[in-house]
Protein backbone atom coordinates (compact mmCIF):
# COMPACT_ATOMS: atom_id res chain seq x y z
CA UNK A 1 0.00 0.00 0.00
CA UNK A 2 1.41 3.44 -0.63
CA UNK A 3 2.39 5.47 2.04
CA UNK A 4 0.14 8.57 2.88
CA UNK A 5 2.61 9.80 5.92
CA UNK A 6 3.83 13.34 4.08
CA UNK A 7 6.90 12.59 6.20
CA UNK A 8 7.76 9.42 4.92
CA UNK A 9 7.25 10.82 1.24
CA UNK A 10 9.41 13.87 2.05
CA UNK A 11 12.11 11.27 3.33
CA UNK A 12 11.56 9.45 0.06
CA UNK A 13 12.12 12.06 -1.93
CA UNK A 14 15.43 13.38 -0.32
CA UNK A 15 16.60 9.77 -0.25
CA UNK A 16 15.99 9.57 -3.88
CA UNK A 17 17.53 13.14 -4.65
CA UNK A 18 20.43 11.67 -2.50
CA UNK A 19 21.27 8.84 -4.65
CA UNK A 20 20.88 10.52 -7.56
CA UNK A 21 23.54 13.41 -7.06
CA UNK A 22 25.52 10.57 -5.35
CA UNK A 23 25.28 8.69 -8.38
CA UNK A 24 26.45 11.90 -10.15
CA UNK A 25 29.41 11.93 -7.90
CA UNK A 26 30.28 8.69 -9.21
CA UNK A 27 29.74 8.95 -13.13
CA UNK A 28 31.95 11.85 -12.75
CA UNK A 29 34.65 10.15 -10.68
CA UNK A 30 34.66 7.46 -13.03
CA UNK A 31 35.36 9.75 -16.10
CA UNK A 32 38.10 11.69 -14.67
CA UNK A 33 39.74 8.67 -13.67
CA UNK A 34 38.98 7.21 -17.07
CA UNK A 35 40.46 10.00 -18.95
CA UNK A 36 43.69 10.99 -16.68
CA UNK A 37 47.08 9.47 -16.57
CA UNK A 38 48.12 6.49 -18.12
CA UNK A 39 46.28 3.12 -19.23
CA UNK A 40 49.88 1.30 -17.69
CA UNK A 41 48.81 -1.85 -18.95
CA UNK A 42 49.61 -3.16 -22.03
CA UNK A 43 48.78 -1.46 -25.56
CA UNK A 44 46.95 1.91 -25.11
CA UNK A 45 46.16 1.68 -28.74
CA UNK A 46 46.21 -2.15 -28.89
CA UNK A 47 43.16 -2.43 -26.92
CA UNK A 48 41.68 1.19 -28.51
CA UNK A 49 41.81 -0.35 -31.66
CA UNK A 50 39.91 -3.89 -30.38
CA UNK A 51 37.33 -1.24 -29.05
CA UNK A 52 36.89 1.17 -31.89
CA UNK A 53 36.10 -2.62 -33.91
CA UNK A 54 33.49 -3.47 -31.20
CA UNK A 55 31.97 -0.41 -31.11
CA UNK A 56 32.61 1.15 -34.18
CA UNK A 57 32.79 -0.95 -37.23
CA UNK A 58 30.38 -3.73 -35.71
CA UNK A 59 27.74 -0.75 -35.67
CA UNK A 60 28.47 -0.06 -39.52
CA UNK A 61 25.75 -2.24 -41.05
CA UNK A 62 22.48 -0.66 -38.74
CA UNK A 63 24.05 2.55 -39.13
CA UNK A 64 24.31 1.88 -43.31
CA UNK A 65 20.82 0.66 -43.32
CA UNK A 66 18.77 3.00 -41.55
CA UNK A 67 21.05 5.94 -43.32
CA UNK A 68 19.68 4.85 -46.76
CA UNK A 69 15.87 3.93 -45.74
CA UNK A 70 16.24 7.72 -43.51
CA UNK A 71 17.22 9.16 -46.68
CA UNK A 72 15.23 7.14 -49.17
CA UNK A 73 11.93 8.03 -47.32
CA UNK A 74 13.06 11.76 -46.90
CA UNK A 75 13.05 12.21 -50.55
CA UNK A 76 9.73 10.64 -50.71
CA UNK A 77 8.40 12.92 -48.19
CA UNK A 78 9.71 15.83 -49.14
CA UNK A 79 8.86 15.37 -52.80
CA UNK A 80 5.19 15.05 -52.23
CA UNK A 81 5.41 18.29 -49.77
CA UNK A 82 7.26 20.06 -52.20
CA UNK A 83 5.58 19.38 -55.37
CA UNK A 84 2.22 21.36 -54.54
CA UNK A 85 4.41 24.60 -54.25
CA UNK A 86 6.12 23.33 -57.45
CA UNK A 87 9.49 23.46 -55.29
CA UNK A 88 9.88 19.61 -55.74
CA UNK A 89 13.58 20.71 -57.34
CA UNK A 90 14.57 21.57 -53.76
CA UNK A 91 13.76 18.55 -52.83
CA UNK A 92 18.00 17.52 -52.47
CA UNK A 93 18.41 21.01 -50.31
CA UNK A 94 15.87 19.22 -48.20
CA UNK A 95 17.35 16.20 -47.57
CA UNK A 96 21.05 17.38 -47.19
CA UNK A 97 20.04 20.20 -44.38
CA UNK A 98 17.55 17.36 -42.82
CA UNK A 99 20.23 15.01 -42.38
CA UNK A 100 23.38 17.07 -41.94
CA UNK A 101 21.30 19.36 -38.88
CA UNK A 102 19.24 17.33 -37.52
CA UNK A 103 18.59 13.87 -38.43
CA UNK A 104 22.03 12.55 -39.15
CA UNK A 105 23.55 13.04 -35.61
CA UNK A 106 20.90 12.24 -33.72
CA UNK A 107 19.41 9.03 -35.37
CA UNK A 108 22.90 7.64 -35.29
CA UNK A 109 23.47 8.88 -31.67
CA UNK A 110 20.17 6.97 -30.93
CA UNK A 111 21.16 3.81 -32.87
CA UNK A 112 24.70 3.86 -31.24
CA UNK A 113 22.78 4.02 -27.45
CA UNK A 114 20.87 0.98 -28.42
CA UNK A 115 23.54 -0.90 -30.35
CA UNK A 116 26.77 -0.15 -29.09
CA UNK A 117 25.73 1.48 -25.48
CA UNK A 118 23.57 -1.22 -24.74
CA UNK A 119 26.60 -3.63 -25.58
CA UNK A 120 29.18 -1.89 -23.71
CA UNK A 121 26.75 -2.18 -20.53
CA UNK A 122 26.22 -5.56 -20.76
CA UNK A 123 29.72 -6.52 -21.06
CA UNK A 124 31.22 -4.48 -17.85
CA UNK A 125 28.58 -5.66 -16.02
CA UNK A 126 29.39 -9.02 -16.89
CA UNK A 127 32.43 -8.40 -16.14
CA UNK A 128 31.73 -7.39 -12.63
CA UNK A 129 29.09 -9.88 -12.13
CA UNK A 130 32.33 -12.49 -12.72
CA UNK A 131 34.63 -10.62 -10.31
CA UNK A 132 37.00 -10.14 -13.87
CA UNK A 133 37.16 -5.86 -12.83
CA UNK A 134 38.03 -7.55 -9.16
CA UNK A 135 40.40 -9.53 -10.37
CA UNK A 136 42.07 -6.89 -12.67
CA UNK A 137 42.50 -4.70 -9.47
CA UNK A 138 43.97 -7.45 -7.41
CA UNK A 139 46.90 -8.28 -10.73
CA UNK A 140 47.31 -4.32 -9.97
CA UNK A 141 45.55 -3.24 -12.83
CA UNK A 142 42.92 -0.01 -12.41
CA UNK A 143 40.10 -1.13 -14.17
CA UNK A 144 38.86 2.44 -14.94
CA UNK A 145 42.24 2.81 -17.49
CA UNK A 146 42.47 -0.79 -18.78
CA UNK A 147 38.79 -1.67 -19.39
CA UNK A 148 36.72 1.85 -19.40
CA UNK A 149 38.95 4.09 -20.85
CA UNK A 150 39.76 2.50 -24.45
CA UNK A 151 35.58 2.03 -24.41
CA UNK A 152 34.93 5.84 -24.14
CA UNK A 153 37.94 6.85 -26.18
CA UNK A 154 36.30 4.25 -28.78
CA UNK A 155 32.86 5.99 -28.47
CA UNK A 156 34.20 9.29 -28.96
CA UNK A 157 36.15 8.67 -32.20
CA UNK A 158 33.20 6.46 -33.91
CA UNK A 159 30.12 7.78 -33.36
CA UNK A 160 30.87 11.18 -35.56
CA UNK A 161 32.40 8.59 -38.21
CA UNK A 162 29.36 6.47 -38.13
CA UNK A 163 27.13 10.05 -38.30
CA UNK A 164 29.12 11.37 -41.64
CA UNK A 165 28.46 7.69 -42.95
CA UNK A 166 25.42 8.15 -41.95
CA UNK A 167 24.37 11.22 -43.73
CA UNK A 168 26.58 9.82 -47.11
CA UNK A 169 24.60 6.93 -47.52
CA UNK A 170 21.43 9.07 -46.59
CA UNK A 171 22.30 11.62 -49.20
CA UNK A 172 23.06 8.95 -51.46
CA UNK A 173 19.80 6.93 -50.79
CA UNK A 174 17.75 10.35 -51.53
CA UNK A 175 19.28 10.52 -54.90
CA UNK A 176 18.46 7.16 -55.63
CA UNK A 177 14.83 7.91 -54.88
CA UNK A 178 14.55 11.66 -56.19
CA UNK A 179 16.38 11.43 -59.21
CA UNK A 180 16.41 7.23 -60.70
CA UNK A 181 12.75 7.23 -59.09
CA UNK A 182 10.58 10.37 -59.03
CA UNK A 183 12.47 11.64 -61.87
CA UNK A 184 14.35 14.88 -60.52
CA UNK A 185 16.62 16.34 -62.83
CA UNK A 186 19.86 15.48 -61.48
CA UNK A 187 21.75 18.78 -61.44
CA UNK A 188 19.07 20.45 -59.79
CA UNK A 189 19.43 17.79 -56.85
CA UNK A 190 23.07 17.91 -56.72
CA UNK A 191 23.17 21.93 -57.55
CA UNK A 192 20.63 23.22 -54.81
CA UNK A 193 22.17 20.44 -52.05
CA UNK A 194 25.47 22.26 -52.88
CA UNK A 195 24.14 26.28 -52.94
CA UNK A 196 22.07 25.83 -49.84
CA UNK A 197 24.82 23.54 -47.60
CA UNK A 198 26.77 26.10 -45.73
CA UNK A 199 30.10 24.23 -44.31
CA UNK A 200 30.38 25.62 -41.10
CA UNK A 201 26.86 26.76 -40.09
CA UNK A 202 25.47 22.76 -41.35
CA UNK A 203 28.84 20.30 -41.11
CA UNK A 204 30.89 21.47 -38.68
CA UNK A 205 27.70 22.19 -36.58
CA UNK A 206 26.18 18.49 -36.92
CA UNK A 207 29.76 17.10 -36.42
CA UNK A 208 29.64 19.32 -32.85
CA UNK A 209 26.30 17.80 -32.20
CA UNK A 210 27.73 14.23 -33.10
CA UNK A 211 30.32 15.14 -30.43
CA UNK A 212 28.15 15.86 -27.68
CA UNK A 213 25.89 12.82 -28.10
CA UNK A 214 29.31 11.00 -28.16
CA UNK A 215 30.28 11.98 -25.04
CA UNK A 216 27.21 11.52 -23.34
CA UNK A 217 25.72 8.20 -24.75
CA UNK A 218 28.96 6.33 -24.24
CA UNK A 219 29.64 7.84 -20.90
CA UNK A 220 26.45 7.01 -19.40
CA UNK A 221 26.84 3.04 -21.18
CA UNK A 222 30.21 2.93 -19.40
CA UNK A 223 29.21 4.07 -15.94
CA UNK A 224 25.52 1.89 -16.35
CA UNK A 225 27.66 -1.33 -16.55
CA UNK A 226 30.40 -0.43 -13.88
CA UNK A 227 28.13 0.46 -11.62
CA UNK A 228 25.25 -2.19 -11.68
CA UNK A 229 24.31 -4.28 -9.23
CA UNK A 230 26.20 -7.30 -10.30
CA UNK A 231 23.38 -10.32 -11.17
CA UNK A 232 21.68 -10.87 -14.13
CA UNK A 233 18.55 -8.63 -12.95
CA UNK A 234 21.04 -6.04 -12.29
CA UNK A 235 22.41 -5.83 -15.69
CA UNK A 236 19.32 -5.94 -17.43
CA UNK A 237 18.28 -2.99 -15.48
CA UNK A 238 21.17 -1.25 -16.21
CA UNK A 239 21.36 -1.95 -19.98
CA UNK A 240 17.99 -0.31 -20.14
CA UNK A 241 19.23 2.51 -17.76
CA UNK A 242 21.50 3.08 -20.35
CA UNK A 243 19.22 2.97 -23.51
CA UNK A 244 16.51 5.14 -21.88
CA UNK A 245 18.83 7.68 -19.65
CA UNK A 246 21.24 8.08 -23.50
CA UNK A 247 18.30 8.48 -25.51
CA UNK A 248 16.33 10.86 -23.87
CA UNK A 249 19.44 12.89 -23.08
CA UNK A 250 20.23 12.65 -26.84
CA UNK A 251 16.71 14.18 -27.60
CA UNK A 252 16.94 16.76 -24.68
CA UNK A 253 20.59 17.84 -25.70
CA UNK A 254 19.74 17.97 -29.06
CA UNK A 255 16.96 20.94 -28.69
CA UNK A 256 19.63 22.66 -26.08
CA UNK A 257 22.16 22.82 -28.84
CA UNK A 258 19.73 23.45 -32.11
CA UNK A 259 18.35 26.70 -29.91
CA UNK A 260 22.20 28.01 -29.36
CA UNK A 261 23.44 27.03 -32.84
CA UNK A 262 20.19 28.16 -35.15
CA UNK A 263 18.08 29.57 -32.38
CA UNK A 264 19.94 32.69 -32.58
CA UNK A 265 20.35 32.21 -28.49
CA UNK B 1 62.51 -11.09 -8.22
CA UNK B 2 62.86 -7.27 -8.01
CA UNK B 3 59.31 -7.06 -6.28
CA UNK B 4 60.14 -9.73 -4.48
CA UNK B 5 63.28 -8.44 -3.16
CA UNK B 6 61.30 -5.25 -2.13
CA UNK B 7 59.06 -7.34 -0.08
CA UNK B 8 61.68 -9.00 1.93
CA UNK B 9 63.53 -5.71 2.16
CA UNK B 10 60.05 -4.85 4.00
CA UNK B 11 59.52 -7.87 5.60
CA UNK B 12 63.19 -7.58 8.06
CA UNK B 13 62.13 -4.67 8.30
CA UNK B 14 58.75 -5.08 10.49
CA UNK B 15 59.07 -8.65 10.67
CA UNK B 16 57.20 -9.14 14.03
CA UNK B 17 55.88 -12.90 12.09
CA UNK B 18 52.55 -11.65 11.29
CA UNK B 19 52.04 -11.14 7.49
CA UNK B 20 48.59 -9.02 7.78
CA UNK B 21 47.16 -7.20 10.89
CA UNK B 22 43.94 -6.26 11.01
CA UNK B 23 43.34 -3.51 14.00
CA UNK B 24 39.84 -2.58 15.57
CA UNK B 25 38.59 -3.39 11.96
CA UNK B 26 34.51 -1.92 11.50
CA UNK B 27 32.62 -2.18 8.78
CA UNK B 28 28.98 -1.94 7.87
CA UNK B 29 26.87 -2.34 4.93
CA UNK B 30 24.13 0.66 5.36
CA UNK B 31 22.80 -0.15 9.10
CA UNK B 32 23.89 -3.59 9.13
CA UNK B 33 27.31 -3.89 11.05
CA UNK B 34 29.27 -7.30 8.96
CA UNK B 35 32.07 -6.14 11.69
CA UNK B 36 32.62 -4.03 14.77
CA UNK B 37 36.29 -3.25 15.89
CA UNK B 38 37.83 -7.09 15.11
CA UNK B 39 41.49 -7.85 15.67
CA UNK B 40 43.20 -10.76 13.56
CA UNK B 41 46.68 -11.57 13.15
CA UNK B 42 47.85 -13.91 10.18
CA UNK B 43 51.51 -15.33 10.56
CA UNK B 44 53.87 -15.30 7.92
CA UNK B 45 54.51 -18.59 6.06
CA UNK B 46 51.69 -20.48 7.34
CA UNK B 47 48.20 -21.26 5.52
CA UNK B 48 44.96 -19.87 8.31
CA UNK B 49 41.94 -20.48 7.59
CA UNK B 50 38.68 -18.08 7.91
CA UNK B 51 36.06 -20.07 8.68
CA UNK B 52 32.28 -18.91 9.75
CA UNK B 53 28.28 -19.84 8.37
CA UNK B 54 27.01 -18.33 5.50
CA UNK B 55 26.56 -14.61 5.76
CA UNK B 56 29.16 -14.17 8.45
CA UNK B 57 31.40 -11.51 6.06
CA UNK B 58 34.28 -13.79 5.31
CA UNK B 59 34.37 -12.54 1.29
CA UNK B 60 33.93 -9.11 3.47
CA UNK B 61 37.19 -9.82 5.50
CA UNK B 62 39.20 -11.28 2.45
CA UNK B 63 38.23 -7.97 0.17
CA UNK B 64 39.13 -5.94 3.39
CA UNK B 65 42.56 -7.44 3.84
CA UNK B 66 42.66 -6.60 -0.22
CA UNK B 67 42.22 -3.25 0.51
CA UNK B 68 39.29 -3.36 -2.31
CA UNK B 69 36.77 -2.51 0.70
CA UNK B 70 37.41 0.48 2.92
CA UNK B 71 37.00 -0.13 6.94
CA UNK B 72 34.72 2.33 8.66
CA UNK B 73 37.25 2.26 11.79
CA UNK B 74 40.90 0.42 11.99
CA UNK B 75 43.69 -0.58 10.21
CA UNK B 76 45.15 -3.14 7.83
CA UNK B 77 48.42 -3.70 7.81
CA UNK B 78 49.73 -5.70 4.84
CA UNK B 79 53.89 -6.24 4.79
CA UNK B 80 54.27 -3.21 6.88
CA UNK B 81 51.47 -0.82 4.56
CA UNK B 82 48.31 0.44 6.35
CA UNK B 83 46.78 -0.37 2.94
CA UNK B 84 43.32 1.71 4.00
CA UNK B 85 45.72 5.12 3.75
CA UNK B 86 47.50 4.60 0.64
CA UNK B 87 46.27 6.67 -2.57
CA UNK B 88 45.01 4.91 -5.42
CA UNK B 89 48.32 4.64 -7.46
CA UNK B 90 50.26 3.04 -4.68
CA UNK B 91 47.15 0.79 -3.34
CA UNK B 92 47.52 -0.66 -6.90
CA UNK B 93 51.18 -1.00 -6.82
CA UNK B 94 50.84 -2.96 -3.25
CA UNK B 95 48.50 -5.14 -4.96
CA UNK B 96 51.44 -6.90 -6.55
CA UNK B 97 51.78 -8.67 -3.22
CA UNK B 98 48.77 -10.56 -3.50
CA UNK B 99 47.24 -13.23 -5.37
CA UNK B 100 43.69 -13.64 -5.16
CA UNK B 101 41.66 -17.07 -6.05
CA UNK B 102 38.24 -15.59 -6.96
CA UNK B 103 35.11 -17.95 -5.91
CA UNK B 104 34.51 -17.92 -9.89
CA UNK B 105 37.71 -18.17 -10.73
CA UNK B 106 37.45 -14.59 -12.55
CA UNK B 107 39.33 -15.62 -15.77
CA UNK B 108 39.20 -13.18 -18.20
CA UNK B 109 36.88 -14.77 -20.57
CA UNK B 110 38.48 -13.32 -23.93
CA UNK B 111 41.79 -14.63 -23.43
CA UNK B 112 42.79 -18.34 -23.50
CA UNK B 113 44.35 -20.10 -20.28
CA UNK B 114 47.64 -19.53 -21.89
CA UNK B 115 47.12 -15.75 -21.62
CA UNK B 116 45.29 -15.75 -19.17
CA UNK B 117 47.91 -16.79 -16.82
CA UNK B 118 50.61 -14.34 -18.91
CA UNK B 119 48.23 -11.60 -18.31
CA UNK B 120 50.29 -9.90 -15.00
CA UNK B 121 53.63 -10.81 -16.47
CA UNK B 122 53.15 -8.82 -19.62
CA UNK B 123 51.62 -6.08 -17.16
CA UNK B 124 53.74 -5.84 -14.63
CA UNK B 125 57.21 -7.04 -16.42
CA UNK B 126 59.31 -6.53 -19.59
CA UNK B 127 60.58 -9.94 -20.11
CA UNK B 128 61.14 -11.32 -23.42
CA UNK B 129 57.95 -13.61 -24.99
CA UNK B 130 60.30 -16.82 -24.45
CA UNK B 131 60.57 -15.99 -20.77
CA UNK B 132 56.90 -15.37 -20.34
CA UNK B 133 56.40 -18.86 -22.31
CA UNK B 134 58.75 -20.81 -19.69
CA UNK B 135 56.97 -19.36 -16.58
CA UNK B 136 53.29 -19.69 -17.74
CA UNK B 137 53.84 -23.18 -18.79
CA UNK B 138 55.77 -23.89 -15.22
CA UNK B 139 52.68 -22.02 -13.45
CA UNK B 140 50.46 -24.14 -15.81
CA UNK B 141 52.60 -27.73 -14.82
CA UNK B 142 52.39 -26.95 -11.12
CA UNK B 143 49.06 -26.93 -11.60
CA UNK B 144 48.61 -29.79 -14.16
CA UNK B 145 47.03 -27.73 -16.75
CA UNK B 146 50.51 -27.23 -18.99
CA UNK B 147 47.90 -29.17 -21.79
CA UNK B 148 45.01 -26.79 -21.69
CA UNK B 149 47.15 -23.82 -22.48
CA UNK B 150 45.29 -23.25 -25.41
CA UNK B 151 41.75 -23.86 -24.16
CA UNK B 152 39.62 -21.05 -23.88
CA UNK B 153 37.50 -20.53 -20.21
CA UNK B 154 34.21 -21.88 -21.60
CA UNK B 155 35.92 -25.11 -22.09
CA UNK B 156 37.01 -25.54 -18.93
CA UNK B 157 34.84 -27.32 -15.99
CA UNK B 158 34.59 -25.71 -12.66
CA UNK B 159 37.62 -27.06 -10.93
CA UNK B 160 40.12 -26.28 -14.09
CA UNK B 161 38.88 -23.11 -14.09
CA UNK B 162 39.96 -22.52 -10.82
CA UNK B 163 43.19 -24.37 -11.20
CA UNK B 164 44.18 -21.95 -14.37
CA UNK B 165 42.83 -19.12 -11.92
CA UNK B 166 45.44 -20.09 -9.11
CA UNK B 167 48.01 -20.55 -11.82
CA UNK B 168 47.87 -16.96 -12.77
CA UNK B 169 47.23 -15.46 -9.39
CA UNK B 170 50.96 -17.21 -8.49
CA UNK B 171 52.38 -15.94 -11.95
CA UNK B 172 54.29 -13.00 -10.13
CA UNK B 173 55.08 -15.35 -7.04
CA UNK B 174 53.29 -13.14 -4.67
CA UNK B 175 53.70 -13.33 -1.03
CA UNK B 176 50.55 -13.55 -0.13
CA UNK B 177 47.59 -15.54 -1.64
CA UNK B 178 43.94 -15.18 -0.62
CA UNK B 179 41.44 -18.11 -1.34
CA UNK B 180 37.91 -16.95 -1.58
CA UNK B 181 35.90 -20.15 -1.00
CA UNK B 182 38.00 -22.31 -3.35
CA UNK B 183 35.84 -25.80 -2.66
CA UNK B 184 32.35 -24.64 -3.57
CA UNK B 185 30.98 -26.59 -5.66
CA UNK B 186 33.42 -29.08 -6.74
CA UNK B 187 33.29 -32.56 -6.70
CA UNK B 188 35.69 -34.55 -4.30
CA UNK B 189 38.68 -35.18 -6.41
CA UNK B 190 38.33 -31.63 -7.68
CA UNK B 191 38.26 -30.51 -4.18
CA UNK B 192 41.12 -32.88 -3.35
CA UNK B 193 43.47 -31.92 -6.26
CA UNK B 194 42.70 -27.99 -4.88
CA UNK B 195 43.77 -29.00 -0.87
CA UNK B 196 46.89 -30.38 -2.18
CA UNK B 197 47.72 -27.47 -4.33
CA UNK B 198 47.00 -24.89 -1.88
CA UNK B 199 49.49 -26.72 0.62
CA UNK B 200 51.34 -27.61 -1.36
CA UNK B 201 52.04 -24.17 -3.15
CA UNK B 202 52.47 -22.38 0.39
CA UNK B 203 54.97 -25.16 0.94
CA UNK B 204 56.57 -24.85 -2.17
CA UNK B 205 56.70 -21.46 -2.54
CA UNK B 206 57.16 -19.86 1.14
CA UNK B 207 54.12 -17.87 0.80
CA UNK B 208 51.23 -16.80 3.31
CA UNK B 209 47.60 -18.35 2.29
CA UNK B 210 44.55 -16.95 3.80
CA UNK B 211 41.60 -19.28 3.22
CA UNK B 212 37.96 -18.34 3.34
CA UNK B 213 35.49 -21.38 3.43
CA UNK B 214 33.29 -22.87 5.47
CA UNK B 215 34.19 -26.25 4.08
CA UNK B 216 35.05 -27.54 7.38
CA UNK B 217 36.80 -30.76 6.73
CA UNK B 218 39.11 -29.52 3.92
CA UNK B 219 39.95 -25.64 5.41
CA UNK B 220 40.84 -27.73 8.58
CA UNK B 221 42.91 -30.61 7.28
CA UNK B 222 45.36 -27.66 5.73
CA UNK B 223 44.98 -25.08 7.61
CA UNK B 224 48.00 -24.23 10.35
CA UNK B 225 45.73 -21.49 12.39
CA UNK B 226 42.04 -21.10 11.89
CA UNK B 227 39.97 -18.34 12.97
CA UNK B 228 36.03 -18.57 13.17
CA UNK B 229 33.64 -15.27 12.46
CA UNK B 230 30.71 -14.31 12.74
CA UNK B 231 28.15 -11.87 14.52
CA UNK B 232 30.37 -9.27 13.56
CA UNK B 233 33.29 -10.60 15.80
CA UNK B 234 36.05 -13.23 15.71
CA UNK B 235 34.42 -15.81 17.34
CA UNK B 236 37.17 -17.85 17.97
CA UNK B 237 41.05 -18.62 16.57
CA UNK B 238 43.64 -21.12 17.31
CA UNK B 239 45.03 -24.64 15.96
CA UNK B 240 42.00 -26.85 14.07
CA UNK B 241 42.25 -29.08 17.49
CA UNK B 242 41.84 -26.16 19.69
CA UNK B 243 39.05 -25.09 17.84
CA UNK B 244 37.29 -28.54 18.08
CA UNK B 245 38.12 -28.69 21.77
CA UNK B 246 36.62 -25.30 22.14
CA UNK B 247 33.77 -25.23 24.47
CA UNK B 248 32.57 -21.99 22.89
CA UNK B 249 28.94 -23.30 22.01
CA UNK B 250 29.05 -21.23 18.86
CA UNK B 251 31.70 -22.46 17.83
CA UNK B 252 30.88 -26.05 18.73
CA UNK B 253 27.89 -25.75 16.89
CA UNK B 254 29.98 -24.70 13.66
CA UNK B 255 32.53 -27.53 14.05
CA UNK B 256 30.32 -30.24 14.53
CA UNK B 257 27.42 -29.28 12.11
CA UNK B 258 24.55 -28.94 14.65
CA UNK B 259 21.59 -27.26 12.74
CA UNK B 260 20.78 -25.64 15.90
CA UNK B 261 22.07 -23.72 18.71
CA UNK B 262 22.83 -20.09 19.41
CA UNK B 263 22.78 -19.55 15.67
CA UNK B 264 19.19 -20.61 15.61
CA UNK B 265 17.39 -22.87 12.95
CA UNK B 266 13.96 -20.76 12.85
CA UNK B 267 14.17 -17.22 11.67
CA UNK B 268 12.97 -14.63 14.05
CA UNK B 269 9.24 -15.38 13.97
CA UNK B 270 6.15 -14.60 15.91
CA UNK B 271 4.92 -17.62 17.83
CA UNK B 272 3.99 -20.70 15.88
CA UNK B 273 0.56 -21.11 17.22
CA UNK B 274 -0.57 -17.14 16.95
CA UNK B 275 0.53 -17.40 13.73
CA UNK B 276 -1.51 -20.36 12.54
CA UNK B 277 -4.52 -18.80 14.01
CA UNK B 278 -4.62 -15.62 12.33
CA UNK B 279 -3.09 -13.49 15.01
CA UNK B 280 0.11 -12.79 13.36
CA UNK B 281 0.15 -11.68 10.19
CA UNK B 282 2.90 -11.17 8.23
Amino acid sequence: MANRDPLARIRLLGRSGLHVVMAMGRSAHLLLHALTGRCGAGSGLHLLGKQLFAVGVLSLPIIIVSGLFIGMVLALQGYNILIDFGSEQAVGQMVALTLLRELGPVVTALLFAGRAGSALTAEIGNMKSTEQLSSLEMIGVDPLKYIIAPRLWAGFISMPLLAAIFNVVGIWGGAMVAIDWLGIYDGSYWGNMIASVDFHKDVVNGVIKSLFFAFVVTWIAVFQGYDCIPNSEGISRATTRTVVYASLAVLGLDFILTALMFGGL
Amino acid sequence: MILRFYHCTVLSMTNNGNAIELKGVSFQRGARKIFDGIDLHIPRGKVTGIMGPSGAGKTTLLRLIAAQLKPAAGEVWVNGQNLPGLNRADLFDARKQFGVLFQSGALFTDLNVFENVAFPLRVHTKLSEELIRSIVLMKLQAVGLRGAAHLMPDELSGGMKRRAALARAIALDPDILLYDEPFVGQDPIAKGVLVRLIRLLNDALGITSVVVSHDLAETASISDYLYVVGGAQVLGQGTPEDLMNSDNPRIQQFMQGRPDGPVAFHYAAPDYAQDLLGGGRG
